[in-house]
């Protein structure tokens, strides 16, 4: 039996939303109860409507929210409430990719500046190691090294997006959770980057989470399927299962819309 | 000829980057009849948004428009001055913009953002029209949505708001620069049957930039294949998906096809594309070609018409 790589259990996130200071409170349940366990080298989709609590499901596993309860634990250790501080040693461990645009990356840093940055902060290599690893990863993701001195606006969207994966592995993470990584580029260069990300799953042994509206592109990806609807999982298993036999009628109801 | 939108010529699009200006378009034009549908479809970079951007002269001072002609009812809209501008944007042609972040005020609930564009225009306004155009692009609680801040939503909320943006004042032209890339196929369905409805109730045109062949198919006529800067391929959107005429464009339908088929390793073109510092006088496909002969390098490849078709490749050059 591989490790459990990630394991949630009751997680919930609620939005409190005051209209203005004398309207009453209204709760926006972005997430409810869910539950789920990604094993080591298994890919796991999320797909449902828009509004589900996909977003909201990467961002509380990579912290970037507090829950308002349940656990998630990371090989095994409970990292729900650990401080900025003691979550340092695990932050290296699990990273977000996000659909690629221009907010995503600081137009006045060049490539190897932003390559150098997750490296630093880690202390992933000793300091005269890191313009290798830098050549390192921009070969891993399949960019020349004459591109260190461009700025981002200077590269087109794939290749911004492949800078965007880079960064996500650099610190040796585990566990990646991609949130609609490919659904803003080019058939051609979303087949360069689908290729890559399950190369870089073999040679790594990367867990993923991978969040997409495509159906096409989840069932390339991933093992199982996991369908939210109104902030809750409401069907999870293999992918082909689910994708042959939805259970739910709202899977149902996606799996055929496909025009 | 009255039933001409719009037609644009031969246009050229540089940017002032770095000292030093760089031309991204090199040949775009593209011309639509009333209530016509035409779909853009092309390599990311090649110059699909900053063509259809140029129509509205929403860039910058860094960018600079070459050459060409930009002609809408009958009005060459590169010799408006802002002021003449202001009355043909949002009111006859609006824009729905690729991502949130340059579209949405991230200060404003959308009630009000939405509500502006309407007051803006000078059209009746109220709550109620504000919510009915919110339930028309699938929000289903728009009364909740109309008083929270864009950051509240989630992305395919956001982007559907951008569409109510584009279309709550009923404008001549719409272009909307990838308005379904962030949605499930339900929802896409949603949208689409919304533009065609609108396309045919209001005698709406729509300019639609995707990277979605199925999302094409089901909504255009028309489509514009784009590589490099330049357009390559233009044609009936049936007859290009049946037989492709351009090299790019054939390669292009096979990545597609391979995804769809379940292929193990998805099929993808070798290489990259050039970027615009890298653009030469030769054809931009020529390094990722497989049919490609030693004249394809002499200088861009010309616009050939065939029937009702229109490539860019010496292949079908008379001599
Ligand atoms: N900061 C916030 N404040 C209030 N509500 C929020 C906030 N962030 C998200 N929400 C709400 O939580 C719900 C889930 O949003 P989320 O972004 O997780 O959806 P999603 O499944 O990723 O959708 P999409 O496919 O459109 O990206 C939405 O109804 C959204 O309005
Ligand atoms: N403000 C700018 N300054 C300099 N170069 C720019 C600017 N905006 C766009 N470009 C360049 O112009 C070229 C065309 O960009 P454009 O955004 O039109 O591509 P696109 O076809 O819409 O691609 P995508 O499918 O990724 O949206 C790109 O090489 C881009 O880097
Ligand atoms: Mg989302
Ligand atoms: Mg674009």
């Amino acid at each position: 039996m591989p490790e459990i790589a990630l394991k949630v259990e009751n997680l919930s996130k609620h939005f409190i939303i005051r209209n203005n200071a004398f309207s009453k409170k209204k709760i926006i349940k972005a997430v409810e109860k869910i539950n789920f366990e990604v094993a080591t080298g298994e890919s796991l989709g999320l797909i449902g409507e828009s509004g589900s609590g996909k977003t909201t499901v990467a961002n509380l596993l990579v912290k970037l929210l507090e829950p308002s309860e349940g656990t998630i634990r990371l090989f095994g250790k409970d990292i729900t409430h650990l401080s900025e501080e003691s979550m340092r040693p695990y932050r290296c461990d699990i990273q977000i990719i996000f659909q690629y645009s221009q907010a995503m990356l600081d137009p006045k840093m060049t490539i190897n500046e932003l390559l150098r940055e997750p490296l630093e902060i880690h202390q992933v290599v000793s300091q005269h190691q890191i313009d290798d690893e830098v050549n390192r990863l921009l070969k891993m993701v399949g960019l020349s090294e004459t591109e260190k001195a461009k700025f981002p606006s200077q590269l087109s969207g794939g290749q911004n997006q492949r800078i965007l994966i880079a960064r996500a592995i650099a610190t040796r993470a585990k566990v990646i959770i991609c949130d609609e990584p490919v659904s803003s580029l080019d058939v051609s260069i979303q087949g360069q980057i689908l290729n890559l990300l399950m190369r870089l799953k073999q040679e790594l042994d990367l867990t993923y989470i991978f969040i997409s509206h495509d159906l096409n592109v989840v069932k390339h990806m991933c093992h199982r399927i996991a369908v939210m609807y109104q902030g809750e999982i409401i069907e999870i298993g293999p992918t082909e299962k689910v994708l042959s036999n939805p259970q739910h009628q709202y899977t149902q109801k996606l799996i055929h819309a496909l025009l | 000829m009255d039933n001409r939108l719009l037609e644009i010529n031969n246009l050229k699009i540089s940017f002032y980057h770095q000292h030093r200006s760089i031309q991204v378009v090199r040949g775009f034009d593209l011309s639509l009849n009333n209530r016509e549908i035409v779909g853009i479809i092309g390599e990311s970079g090649s110059g699909k948004t900053v063509s259809a951007t140029s129509i509205l002269k929403l860039e910058d001072e860094t960018q600079s428009i070459d050459s060409g002609t930009i002609i809408f009812n009958g009005i060459n809209l590169l010799e408006l001055s802002e002021k003449e501008y202001q009355k043909i944007r949002g009111n006859q042609i609006s824009y729905i913009f690729q991502n949130a972040s340059s579209a949405l005020n991230p200060y404003k609930k959308i009630g009000l953002q939405l509500t502006e564009v309407l007051r803006n225009h000078k059209l009746p306004f109220s709550k109620n029209i504000v919510l009915d155009v919110l339930k028309e692009v699938g929000i289903e609680e728009a009364d909740t949505s109309y008083d929270m801040y864009p950051f509240q939503l989630s992305g395919g909320q956001n982007q559907r708001i951008m569409i109510a943006q584009g279309i709550i004042s009923k404008p001549d032209l719409l272009i909307a620069d990838e308005p379904t890339s962030s949605i499930d196929a339900s929802l896409k369905r949603t949208v689409l049957d919304l533009l065609k409805k609108i396309n045919q109730k209001s005698h709406m045109a729509i300019i639609f930039i995707t990277h979605d062949f199925e999302a094409a198919k089901y909504l255009c006529e028309k489509l514009i294949i784009m590589y490099g800067g330049l357009v390559m391929e233009e044609g009936e959107v049936n007859e290009i998906f049946a037989k492709p005429l351009h090299p790019y464009t054939e390669e292009l339908i096979k990545c597609a096809n391979s995804l769809t088929q379940g292929d193990l390793n998805v099929y993808t073109l070798e290489g990259t594309a050039p970027t615009p510092l890298q653009f030469k006088e030769e054809c931009p496909f020529i390094s990722r070609c497989k049919m490609k002969l030693p004249e394809c390098s002499f200088g861009i490849p010309k616009m050939t018409t065939l029937g009702t078709r229109k490539v860019r490749c010496i292949k079908y050059e008379t001599r």
